[in-house]
């Protein structure tokens, strides 16, 4: 399973929004990161490839018959219903899911993104941000989908809630065929999640590969504006400033332990 | 100075502030750190009087309540995330002017005024820019430059840096650092991103509505059983520092990587 964009242009007259000639392709098994600035594409990249948008130039090949979850970042008009059990239950209807299927599927999505079902009669505006995050993340995954496109899915997350989402994203990926698109301005939370980063400038994919080849290229990165995950920093400047090469890691505990073992 | 005083909120029979009690001096810069729903949002909205229930809120001695609310509120700013959602339309100078008249500046100060902040906060757009042509953390940061218009004496922040760009913010940082050191600036910071306490004086370990720690953000760091507690990882720098205690390569804590890296390789 892949999406294929081919010369794919876009341009919003209105909001002088634009993309420019992009050509690249995502495959299933891997979990992708885009990173950039403010205002340099990443969610209108995101509006394409969940065909949200139609390009005005090139093509798009996405898998037919995929289901397809998107969640957006601006909550207020993503969800549909006010209660957290309604808004679970537009979503399943709008897929043709069964009514007998609603409450186990609630539940289960819900389990899923860390909510008890004492949420079902919650109403969404009396949740906090990192509350309604989550409802969102359950609306986007109850249908099952095999495409995933998720727009800043950390805001108002504590450390422990990304950790959280993390281990369900990589799990996700590891179960069946999909593919996942993740835009993010937090760099440390899209290092430890993806294994493909892409990164936009004023509307172009300016960079796009493996995670420590992209992070690797400090310099470059930076001249964009992006800045790289503080471990990555850390393994970097000992690099360029002593010499020596430690390897890149995920894990702080594994960072110390070469560090110990090159120092003494 | 900034006291709370048995301080409780309750909504749909479940408690989100809990007997809070609490003097926050002026001139503190405090970041209030917690899991999402442990209450952040519900504890700056009471000091702003935007929420009230059950306690006392008192600003800088004086009882707040309906009927000096706006008095109170003329000496602070309260700033959220998507600040300028519904001026997409207007200009730089448009929204320069409409928060000076809120606050009933003289014309003749209008104009020095606002020449300070530009300055301040070296804002480099022409001033006839539409907000709405602006990427999201320009709109954000100009934000925090049209709230300084009215020197408040108390800023309450609310996630309101989350999605801005590392450039922006650390700009942003530096300013509010000056303000709070110059003029003596009390800032409440509320985030889920604990990288962000470094920039303040103290910290405040917020969960299920209640403190779990509140002091100098070198003594909060120390209480590693607390972060846990609350669900929350140290920054960076201080989590690699304890690390590297622990086996006996560094004897304090070290904020600076460059010096990191320095100290370890001499």
């Amino acid at each position: 399973m892949e999406i294929t964009l081919e010369n794919v242009s876009y341009h919003h007259i209105q909001n002088d929004q634009f993309l420019y000639q992009l050509s690249f392709s995502l495959q299933s098994h891997s979990i992708y990161g885009i990173l950039g600035t403010s205002g340099s594409g990443k969610t209108m990249l995101l509006d394409l490839l969940s065909q949200t948008r139609k390009p005005t130039e090139g093509k798009i090949k996405v898998p037919k018959k995929k289901r397809i979850g998107y969640l957006k970042q601006d909550l207020m008009h993503f969800f549909l219903a006010s209660s957290v059990k309604e808004e679970l239950k537009c979503r399943l209807y709008l897929e043709n899911f069964k009514v007998n299927e609603v409450e186990k599927r609630s539940m289960e999505v819900l389990k899923m993104v860390g909510l008890d079902s004492m949420y079902l009669n919650r109403k969404i505006d009396t949740l906090s941000r990192g509350e309604q995050t989550r409802v969102a993340l359950a609306s986007a995954l109850i249908c099952n989908p095999q495409l995933i496109f998720l727009d800043e899915p950390t805001i108002g997350y504590s450390d422990h809630d990304k950790k959280e989402l993390i281990r369900l994203l990589k799990q996700l990926k590891n179960k069946r065929s999909k593919i996942i698109v993740v835009v993010s301005h937090d760099v440390d939370f899209i290092h430890a999640l993806c294994d493909q980063i892409i990164v936009m400038s004023e509307g172009q994919v300016v960079m796009m590969g493996d995670k420590y080849h992209i992070f690797e290229q400090e310099k470059k990165i930076k001249s964009y504006h992006v800045p790289v995950p503080k471990i990555i920093a850390f393994e970097n400047m000992v690099k360029t400033k002593k010499k020596i090469d430690l390897g890149y890691r995920d894990q702080m505990n594994d960072l110390i332990k070469d560090v110990f073992r090159h120092v003494s | 100075m900034i006291e709370l005083i048995d301080l409780t909120y309750e909504i749909e029979h479940r408690k989100i502030i809990k007997n809070l009690t609490i003097q926050i001096p002026k001139g503190s810069f405090v970041t209030v750190l917690g899991p999402s729903g442990s209450g952040k949002t519900t504890l700056l909205e009471m000091i702003y009087g935007l929420k009230d229930d059950r306690g006392k809120v008192l600003i800088n001695g004086m009882l707040l309540n309906p009927e000096n609310l706006n008095q109170i509120r003329s000496h602070m700013s309260y700033i959220t995330s998507h600040m300028l959602k519904e001026f997409q339309k207007e200009t730089i100078l448009s929204m320069f002017y409409y928060f000076l008249e809120n606050d009933s500046v003289s014309p003749e100060h209008m104009q020095e005024k606002i020449s300070e902040v530009i300055k301040q906060f070296e804002i480099i757009e022409p001033l006839d820019t539409k907000v709405g042509d602006l990427n999201y953390s320009r709109q954000q940061y100009l934000s925090f430059a049209f709230l300084f218009l009215q020197q408040p004496d108390i800023l309450l922040m609310d996630d309101a840096l989350d999605g801005m760009d590392e450039d922006d913010m650390k700009h942003l940082f530096s300013i509010l650092k000056n303000v709070n050191k110059e003029s003596d600036m009390t800032i409440i910071h509320a985030t889920s991103i604990t990288e962000h306490s470094l920039c303040g004086k103290e910290i405040i370990l917020f969960n299920d509505g209640m403190i779990e720690a509140y002091g100098k953000k070198k003594d909060v760091y120390e209480e590693e059983k607390k972060w846990n507690h609350c669900q929350l990882s140290l920054p960076f720098m201080v989590e690699l520092s304890h690390k590297l205690k622990y086996y006996g390569l560094v004897n304090k804590t070290i904020y600076n990587m460059s010096r990191m890296v320095n100290h370890l390789w001499k």
